[in-house]
């Protein structure tokens, strides 16, 4: 029954044919108008629909999916990819078609452009710009809005609601530098986020910790924290019954759910758009409040809960059936991992296919590298330092970079992993090998053996083993980045990761993180004993 | 000598045979310079087949660099260097390499090689029918048992055991001259002295020429045939031993002949 429940939710986020498109570059689908659509029909080609990693968009990309499958098109799922620049760059390059974004994101952090205080007092004026804009920059359309908000709710507990007497965010300044903040990292940065209502309301807290997501519930409600950012529709907000305080100001810009579609899409299918366009205008806040709930609270699985959603709106298919998954919830952590266990095994398949061959590319290549480097020492630390800089570059960061030139997927998830582990590799070559003992090269050179015997007699046999302490060090690193593959569809133990963390639910976090971590030991304890296989005669004599 | 010969090793080189595999090694007018520095300057030297020449100076008198010019390690330019009066640059450097021995201070044996492996290194390179059995011998050569050591790892050996096994690596394939650089200094005294007596020996036996680079005068008198005394890239003196005592050409060559002669004062009359 459980498996049941989690396979129907797992296949909902790693649709088959996931796989197939895992294999081929998803470059291949930029500047589809001209090359791309004459080479495929366009009649084959997926629908790739995508969502942000929280619960709320899930379900939305959920739905948007499962209308178009009705419509008999072919869909193809990356739910949960990294966040709003992950995925709208993916979006504007035809990596994915379709995926729900929010106008105030789309005003501030996509377009970068201010909110006038015209938008602040009128959704329809955000949209309007917000639409206008992203097709000339980007030829993004953005569908008309779903019918809902979703903005930051700051949200307190009801005894400090009372106590203080807190309605508004204005009310907030009767108590300064009493109450601590728990906000996530991107709501403390951004200037539409924490230092804006600062400014706007001249507020001060007595302290400010970043949080997860998945965990500002959690610390609000047991006083870890007095304040948290949450959004207005979040299922969670019931479940703990906190106060949300009204931005009486209008400080924030509206956040209007709708579904933003690829240049490529709306060019080449106007009736898959006419058939997303059905969810326009007929989802509203109470609504949504409710599906979030089941999903993050009851933890029912999200393809169950869109097709309630669509039927609710006569928009579903009646042959399916409906089951409520609310024991998914009760099971404890061990059961819940057992359950899961086929899943976990592909997912930790897809997961060592990828790091084995980011780490066979990175070896084929860092070794030779480091060998050519040794005879060439001036030419060696400007070409390290250089795979410094690129160690020093944040994983999501280098994702991102990498959309416009290799879309999102495996390929680009491919060829992060293998420059993140070229450094520790090449270094490890370059150093060992140019510290060989050099009194027995010098001896056998001054004796006539060439320069490649001395290197395949003496160099490498001696650098064996410091040169696999680096791809050992490679490997446990890779082993672990690679679950940031998840952020751009690349699959892997990363993705429950980060659905997890989208639910706030720490089983299914765990349930990819414990086998990773297994992994990374696994990983280096056959790359330890391959160490002493190949350790030089000498080391393994007495 | 020819008598010598046919004691240690029995049947097994004749006299004409050492004629023939020694080489007679020739530098003319040799100058070298490490950019601005000019390690060598017109140094001329002959050591006739068979015979051994040692190199005594300081550190940076030029020994070394001399030594390694002789099996083109480093180029002679301008100047030349003739073996068996071929002029070295008209050869291949590889295949000059594998006709003269080398034996570093340090022993320079592959750490991970046994014994055996290290000594037959020169035959393989040469692709010799059977280089473990003529690692052998030269371990016997040099007073080390095959079945004693062999299959063991350098590690395994005593300092002087390790320079044995250099010297027995360097010999192995009947190399017609060895280049010693220091190859005694880093012993104690006693297994010095032995490594000397033994090293006479195997050269009386086999009667390879060689080059020996050492800053002591005791060792090169022991050994040597000839003496050239270097200092900052310039031989002072060139001669036998007697003429080096008797008729020392420079202050520095009096200086060091002096030296050596009160320390084995000392000893004399204790």
């Amino acid at each position: 029954m459980f498996t049941g429940l989690w396979v129907m939710l797992t296949m909902a986020l790693v649709s088959p044919a996931r796989a197939q498109t895992a294999t081929t570059p998803l470059a291949s689908r930029t500047n589809s108008s001209s090359a791309d659509s004459a080479r495929r029909p366009q009649n084959t080609a997926p629908v790739i629909v995508a969502s942000k990693p929280f619960g709320e968009s899930f379900l939305l990309g959920e739905m948007l999916a499962q209308l178009l499958e009705r419509s008999g098109r072919r869909v193809e799922r990356k739910l949960g990819l990294g966040a709003t620049d992950v995925a709208f760059q993916a979006l504007r390059n035809n990596a994915i078609d379709v995926y729900p974004e929010y106008t105030g994101t789309g005003l501030v952090a996509v377009l970068g452009d201010s909110v006038t205080a015209a938008m602040r007092a009128d959704p329809r004026r955000a949209f309007a710009h917000v639409a206008t804009a992203s097709r000339q920059r980007f030829g993004v359309t953005w569908l008309p809005p779903l019918g809902f908000q979703n903005g930051y709710a700051i949200a307190v507990r009801q005894e400090t609601a009372q106590r203080w007497h807190l309605r508004t965010l204005s009310d907030l300044a009767i108590a300064p530098g009493t109450l601590t903040g728990g906000f996530t990292s991107d709501f403390i940065g951004r200037n539409d986020g924490w230092p804006g209502v600062e400014r706007a309301y001249g507020l001060r807290l007595k302290a400010i910790k970043p949080l997860a997501p998945a965990i500002k519930y959690e610390a609000l409600s047991q006083g870890a924290v007095d304040i948290i950012d949450g959004y207005s529709t979040d299922g969670l907000l019931a479940k703990y019954a906190l106060v949300t305080l009204e931005d009486d100001r209008h400080f924030f810009p509206p956040y209007d759910a709708v579904a933003v579609v690829s240049p490529r899409l709306s060019q080449a299918d106007p009736d898959a758009i006419a058939i997303l366009t059905q969810l326009s205008g007929r989802l509203t806040e109470a609504d949504m409040r409710a599906w979030n709930r089941a999903i993050e609270v009851d933890a029912e699985p999200i393809p169950a809960v869109a097709r309630r959603a669509l039927m609710a709106l006569g928009l579903g298919d009646s042959t399916a059936t409906i089951s409520t998954g609310t024991q998914a919830s009760q099971q404890g952590f061990w059961a819940f991992f057992w359950a899961r266990r086929v899943e976990t095994l592909r997912l930790a398949g897809e997961h060592a296919w990828l790091v084995a061959i980011s780490l066979l590319l990175a070896v084929l290549v860092a070794v030779p590298l480091g060998l050519w480097l040794s005879s060439r020492p001036v030419v060696a630390e400007p070409v390290l330092q250089l795979f410094g800089v690129v160690q020093t570059v944040p994983g999501i960061a280098l994702l991102v970079f990498m959309i416009p030139l290799l879309g999102i997927g495996v390929v680009p998830a491919i060829v992060a992993l293998w420059a993140y582990a070229l450094l520790p590799i090449a270094r490890a070559t370059y150093t060992s090998v140019r510290l060989a003992d050099a009194d027995a090269v010098a001896a056998i050179a001054a004796m006539g053996a060439t320069t490649r015997q001395q290197l395949l007699w003496v160099r490498l046999p001696l650098a064996a083993p410091v040169i696999l302490s680096g791809i050992r060090t490679a490997a446990v690193i890779t082993v672990g980045t690679a679950t940031l593959g998840a952020f751009i569809g690349a699959g892997g133990l990363g993705e429950p990761i980060v659905t997890g963390l989208g639910l706030a639910d720490s089983r299914l976090v765990l349930s990819g993180a414990i086998p990773a971590a297994a992994m990374a030991l696994l990983v280096d304890a056959a790359l330890a004993a391959t160490a002493r296989a190949l350790a030089p005669a000498h080391l393994r004599q007495d | 000598m020819p008598t010598a010969v046919a004691q240690t090793v029995p049947g097994r080189v004749s006299p004409s045979e050492i004629a023939r595999m020694s080489l007679d090694l020739r530098v003319t007018s040799l100058t070298h310079r490490y950019g601005s520095v000019t390690a060598l300057h017109d140094i001329s030297i002959h050591v006739p087949a068979g015979s051994l020449l040692a190199l005594v100076g300081e550190s940076g008198s030029g020994k070394t660099t001399l030594l390694r010019s002789l099996n083109r390690t480093i180029d002679p330019a301008p100047g030349c260097v003739f073996v068996d009066g071929h002029d070295v640059v008209t050869l291949d450097a590889v295949a000059l390499r594998r006709r003269i021995g080398y034996v570093p201070q340090s022993g320079g044996l592959l750490p991970h090689w046994t014994i055996g492996r290290n000594v037959a290194l020169v035959p393989t390179l040469l692709g010799h029918a059977d280089p473990l059995a003529e690692a052998n011998d030269a371990l016997a050569l040099c007073g080390l048992s095959p079945s004693d050591f062999s299959h063991r790892y350098p590690h395994q050996l005593s300092g002087g055991q390790r320079q044995r096994v250099a010297l027995a690596r360097a010999l192995a394939a009947k190399q017609g001259a060895l280049l010693l650089d220091e190859s005694f200094s880093a012993l104690d005294a006693i297994s010095r002295s032995d490594l000397h007596d033994a090293f006479a020996s195997i050269r009386s036996s086999l009667g390879f020429s060689a080059v020996l680079v050492t800053h002591d005068l005791g060792e090169a008198a022991r050994l040597a045939d000839m003496i050239a005394v270097m200092r900052a890239g310039r031989i002072e003196q060139l001669g036998s031993l007697h003429e080096l005592l008797t008729s020392p050409a420079t202050p520095y060559v009096d200086a060091l002949v002096s030296r050596a002669r009160a320390s084995a004062r000392v000893l004399v009359n204790a």
